[in-house]
C-alpha cells in the first residue's frame, strides 16, 4: 500500500515539475531514457550468460585478488554492478561461489562502478554523443528482429548503449537550458551541514532511480552546467554510493542466508567508505588536487576532478577493507544465521536466482542431489540397511545374508515429511525460471531426473511388502531371490552415493555398469525364475509375486540410474549429448552380457588363429 | 596451404553449425582420450587381480568400456566425415 501511495507522489510531483519547467521534462526524459538503455543494457547482457560469463567466473575467483579483478572489469565491461550482484548473488546461493569469493566481486564492482563516473566526465559531457547513439539505435533495433540468441544479445547491447547516449545529451541539454533561468547553486549549503545535507539527497535520488550510474550522470551533468557546487557534488556522489546498496539490499530479501550475507558485506564496504570520505573529505579534496596536476586535469575542471574524487574514496575502502575479508566473513557467518530448516528446507534454490537461469538449473540440479540424499534414507530404511553405514560402505557384506530382524516402515510418512514438499519447491522453482534452447533442455531432464527418483521410491515402497514378508521366509530359495534383489539395491544405492560425493569419478563406463548389474539381475531375462518354477523350488503364486518385485527392483535401479546421469555433474550440453550416445543401450548391455569373458574370448581368438 | 588454412579458419568463424561441429569433435577426443585412459587402469587392475569374482566384475567392465570405445570411434568417423 506504502508502495502505491509513494510512487503515487512521485508522479504527482513529476507532474508538477513538468508544468513548471520544460526543462526539467528535458532532464527527466533523459534519466528515463538512460535508465532504459540500462536495463536494455543488461538484458543484452544476460543473453551472453549461461555459458562464457558464468566459466569465466568460476575460473578467475579462486583467489580473492582475482575476484577483485573480476568485478572491477566486469563492471566496467558491463557498467552495471547490479546486474554483477546479481550474478555473484545467484552463484553463492548455487553453492559455485565462497562468500569470501563473492565478497571479493563486490568490492571490485564498487571499483568498477567508478570508471562510469570517469565516461561520463570525459566523454559523455565534452563529445556529442547523440551523434553516436542514433546509428547505434538503428542498428541495435535491426539485431533484436533477429532470432539467435547471440544477435539478439547484441541488438540489446547496441540499443542499450544507443539510449544511454541519449539520456545523456538530453540531461546534459536539459541542464545547460535550466541554467539560463534558474541557478540552483544560488541554493548551495556550505560547510558540514551541505556535506550531510547533500550526503542525504544523494542516497535519497539513487534510491529513487535504483542507479547509482544514474545518480552520477545527473550529479556530473549538473556540476559541468554550474547547477550545483563542487563541494555538493563531492558529498552528492558519497551518497550516490551508499543509495546503490540499499538497492542491493533490497534484492537480497528473496536471496538464501549467502545472498543476504553478501548484501550485508555491501552495504558494510560502503558505509564504511563514505563514512571515511566524509570524515577525511578535506585530506580527499587535497590528494584529488594534487592527482589532478599529476594526470593533468585542468585546476577549473571540476567533472573530472569528481570523477578522481569518486574513484580515490572507492580505491581507499577497498585498500582498508580487503585485508579484513576474512574477518569480515566470520563476522557475517556469526551474525547473520540461516533460519531453523528442516531436513525439507531448499539449500540451494531461492527466489532470487530466477533472474540468472545458468545458475539457478545448477542451483536445482544440487538441490535435486539434497532431494536424492533425502530419499536415500527412505530406500536403505526399507532395505534394511543403515543409511550411515551404507553411505560409507561399512559392513556391506551383512548385505549378503537376511537381516536379522525384518520390519516394515511407513514410506507414505517418510515421503510427506522429507521428499514431497522439497520436491514440491524445486518443480515450483523449475516451472518459475524462464529458460530456451539448451537451458530449457536441462530444465526439462532435471524435471525428468525428479520423476525417476520418485517413482525409484514409489516402485520401493510397493516392494517393501513383499521383500519384508519373503526375507523371513521359511523357503531358503524364496529367501535367497529377496536377499539378492535387497542387496543388489543397496549396493546400487551405495555406488550412486559414491558418484554423487566424487563428479570426476562419473564416467559413460560407471553407468552401463549398473545398468548391466541391474540387467543380471533380472530373473525373468536370466531364466531363474524359470528354474525355480520347473524344480518346483517356488509356488506358482510366490511366483507370480517374485516375477512383480524382479520387475520392481529392475524399474527402481533404472530410474534411479537414469537420474544420476542427470544430476551427478554440472550440465554442459556437448558433454551430456556425447556421453548419451556413448551408453550403451539395454540391447547392447544384454549381449555384452552373454558374450564370453574377455580372455576367454581372447584364449578362443588365438586357438581359432592357431588351428588356421 | 596457408590460404586453404585460412579459408578453414574464416569458415569456422562465419558458420555457426561448423564451430558447433567442430567443438563436438573436439569433445568428444577428449571424452575417448579419458575412456583410453580408464581402459589402461581397468588391465593394471586386472593384471594385478587374482579373486576369480572380482576378475569377473573387471572383465565385465572391460568389455564395456571396449562397446562403448567402438560407439565412441564410431561417431568420431561420422561427425569427420561430415567436417
Amino acid at each position: 500500500m506504502s508502495r502505491h501511495f509513494a510512487l503515487a507522489f512521485v508522479f504527482v510531483l513529476l507532474a508538477i515539475g513538468f508544468q513548471v519547467s520544460p526543462n526539467f521534462k528535458e532532464i527527466a526524459a533523459g534519466v528515463a531514457i538512460f535508465l532504459f538503455g540500462m536495463v536494455s543494457l543488461e538484458e543484452g547482457f544476460k543473453a551472453f550468460t549461461g555459458g562464457t560469463l558464468e566459466r569465466l567466473l568460476q575460473r578467475t575467483t579462486d583467489r580473492l585478488w582475482k575476484s577483485v579483478a573480476f568485478g572491477a572489469v566486469a563492471t566496467t565491461v558491463m557498467q552495471s554492478s547490479t546486474l554483477v550482484s546479481i550474478i555473484t548473488i545467484s552463484f553463492l546461493s548455487a553453492g559455485m561461489l565462497g562468500l569470501a569469493q563473492g565478497i571479493g566481486i563486490i568490492f571490485g564492482a564498487n571499483l568498477g562502478t567508478t570508471t562510469g563516473a570517469w565516461l561520463i566526465a570525459g566523454f559523455g559531457l565534452k563529445v556529442d554523443i547523440a551523434a553516436y547513439a542514433l546509428p547505434m539505435l538503428t542498428f541495435g533495433v535491426i539485431l533484436l528482429f533477429n532470432k539467435g540468441r547471440t544477435l539478439k544479445g547484441l541488438g540489446y547491447l547496441l540499443t542499450g548503449l544507443g539510449f544511454l547516449f541519449l539520456g545523456i545529451h538530453f540531461i546534459k541539454d536539459g541542464f545547460d537550458a535550466f541554467s539560463e533561468h534558474i541557478n540552483l547553486a544560488d541554493y548551495a549549503v556550505p560547510g558540514v551541514a551541505g556535506l550531510l545535507l547533500f550526503t542525504l539527497i544523494g542516497i535519497v535520488i539513487t534510491v529513487i532511480m535504483q542507479s547509482s550510474h544514474a545518480s552520477l550522470l545527473v550529479i556530473i551533468a549538473a556540476l559541468g552546467a554550474g547547477q550545483i557546487t563542487y563541494e555538493n557534488a563531492l558529498a552528492l556522489s558519497i551518497g550516490a554510493n551508499v543509495g546503490t546498496t540499499l538497492t542491493a539490499l533490497v534484492s537480497a530479501i528473496g536471496a538464501n542466508i549467502e545472498g543476504r550475507r553478501l548484501a550485508a558485506a555491501h552495504l558494510a564496504f560502503n558505509v564504511v567508505t563514505a563514512a571515511l570520505a566524509l570524515v577525511f573529505i578535506g585530506r580527499f579534496v587535497a590528494a584529488v588536487e594534487t592527482g589532478s596536476a599529476w594526470l593533468g586535469i585542468d585546476a577549473d575542471d571540476h567533472t573530472l576532478k569528481l570523477a578522481l574524487f569518486h574513484t580515490l574514496f572507492n580505491l581507499t575502502g577497498l585498500a582498508l577493507m580487503l585485508p579484513l575479508t576474512g574477518r569480515l566473513v566470520r563476522l557475517l557467518e556469526t551474525w547473520l544465521q540461516p533460519a531453523p530448516r528442516t531436513i525439507s528446507t531448499p539449500k540451494y534454490i531461492s527466489a532470487a536466482m530466477l533472474e540468472m537461469p545458468g545458475a539457478a538449473l545448477e542451483a536445482g540440479r544440487k538441490e535435486l542431489q539434497h532431494l536424492f540424499a533425502n530419499t536415500f534414507d527412505i530406500m536403505a530404511l526399507v532395505l534394511h540397511a543403515d543409511p550411515v553405514q551404507l553411505r560409507k560402505g561399512e559392513r556391506l557384506e551383512l548385505l549378503a545374508n537376511a537381516p536379522e530382524r525384518v520390519h516394515a516402515i511407513d514410506v507414505d510418512d517418510y515421503y510427506q515429511r522429507r521428499v514431497k514438499p522439497l520436491h514440491g519447491q524445486i518443480l515450483d522453482f523449475l516451472a518459475r525460471l524462464e529458460t530456451k534452447g539448451p537451458q530449457a533442455r536441462q530444465a526439462f531432464a532435471l524435471r525428468a531426473a525428479s520423476q525417476h527418483l520418485l517413482e525409484a521410491l514409489k516402485d520401493l515402497k510397493h516392494l517393501q511388502k513383499n521383500m519384508a514378508r519373503h526375507l523371513a521366509s521359511p523357503n531358503p530359495y524364496l529367501r535367497k531371490e529377496y536377499v539378492l534383489i535387497r542387496q543388489h539395491l543397496a549396493l546400487l544405492l551405495h555406488e550412486l552415493h559414491k558418484l554423487s560425493q566424487d563428479p570426476e569419478s562419473v564416467t559413460p563406463l560407471r553407468f552401463d555398469v549398473l545398468s548391466a548389474a541391474a540387467e543380471e539381475h533380472d530373473i525373468v531375462a536370466n531364466g531363474q525364475l524359470d528354474r525355480l518354477i520347473r524344480e518346483k523350488r517356488i509356488g506358482v503364486e510366490t511366483a507370480t509375486s517374485l516375477m512383480n518385485d524382479s520387475a520392481y527392483a529392475y524399474d527402481i535401479a533404472s530410474n534411479l540410474i537414469a537420474m544420476a546421469k542427470v544430476i551427478f555433474v554440472p550440465f554442459e550440453p556437448v558433454q551430456h549429448e556425447l556421453e548419451h550416445a556413448l551408453h550403451l543401450d539395454k540391447d547392447e548391455i544384454k549381449a555384452v552380457l552373454a558374450a564370453p569373458p574377455a580372455a576367454e574370448q581372447a584364449a578362443h581368438d588365438e586357438a581359432t588363429h592357431e588351428t588356421r | 596451404m596457408k590460404l586453404a588454412r585460412l579459408a578453414r579458419r574464416l569458415g569456422d568463424l562465419l558458420l555457426a553449425e561448423r564451430r558447433r561441429r567442430r567443438a563436438r569433435l573436439a569433445k568428444l577426443q577428449d571424452l575417448l582420450a579419458k575412456m583410453k585412459r580408464e581402459q589402461a587402469a581397468l588391465e593394471q587392475a586386472l593384471s594385478a587381480e587374482h579373486d576369480p569374482a572380482r576378475r569377473a566384475g573387471l572383465e565385465l567392465e572391460q568389455q564395456i568400456l571396449h562397446e562403448q570405445l567402438r560407439k565412441g570411434a564410431r561417431l568420431r568417423r561420422t561427425l569427420r566425415r561430415k567436417d
